[in-house]
């Protein structure tokens, strides 16, 4: 299968799950900001979260450049630098989660580095949420 | 295997392990971290998949206090997402600046 039929067939499937979880209560949970008590498994989780989309900014960052024309799978100078600020950030606070974890086992986290490590995520996928909107 | 098909595959597991949580928000979060892989074409997905069983296996622990193991598991596989991520970052931006410098002396 080419590129452009592989790019096709991810997208339509895209489109499809977003469809079918948008009246999921499942769904309704994701759009949900809620804040969660910074316990040991909600820092290790939200970690988790964080980890995953530095891996899906890394992705991004590996796509081509955008040129005016050959969007939308493609890289836009200013989404990636807001990624990247966000990342930075989001280290920091994770790795401060992971020492305090470590220190103290089983002990409520501090929530000013939750709070930034969740605000960090919330950042990127927003980010990235200009990019997915755009083709969809 | 298909990026695409990884993630929706470890999208319907949790999916289905879902309800017998008690942290629907957080779960939510992990689930939305993994659906955002599929519409951007990420080479690195397989980097996902340490990261999504590292989530499954903290729910299925319930209460239990996150290990110093699992604490330093998380050091090592992050330290690989952090170089892996510096070094796209800064091809990324060397290629922005010479596209720029490039437009500018054109």
């Amino acid at each position: 299968m080419s590129n452009a039929g592989r790019i096709t067939r991810r997208l339509l499937f895209a489109t499809l799950l977003a469809v079918s979880l948008g009246g999921c209560a499942l769904w309704q949970n994701i759009q949900s900001t809620a804040a969660v008590a910074a316990t040991p498994e909600a820092v290790k989780l939200e970690i988790d979260s964080f980890d995953a989309y530095e891996a899906l900014a890394d992705g991004y960052n590996r796509l081509r450049l955008c040129n005016g024309s050959n969007g939308p799978v493609c890289r836009d100078p200013a989404v990636r630098k807001t990624v990247a600020a966000s990342v930075l950030a989001g280290r920091s606070a994770r790795n401060n989660l992971k020492a305090y974890l470590r220190a103290n086992p089983g002990q409520t986290a501090p929530q000013i580095d939750y709070s930034t490590l969740v605000n960090a995520t919330d950042a990127i996928k927003q980010a990235l949420q200009v990019y997915k909107s755009a083709i969809q | 295997m298909d990026p695409a098909t990884i993630a929706a595959a470890v999208l319907a597991l949790i999916a289905e392990v879902q309800p017998y949580l008690g942290v629907a928000s957080v779960v939510g979060k992990i689930i939305d971290a993994l659906e955002a892989i599929i519409p951007i074409l990420v080479s690195t997905a397989k980097n996902l998949i340490p990261i999504a069983k590292d989530a499954i296996a903290t729910l299925r622990g319930g209460n239990v206090a996150i290990t110093a193991d699992q604490l330093d598991q998380l050091d090592t596989f992050e330290s690989q997402l952090d170089a892996a991520f510096d070094q796209s970052n800064a091809a990324a931006a060397a290629e922005e600046q010479a596209a720029s410098s490039t437009s500018s002396s054109s």
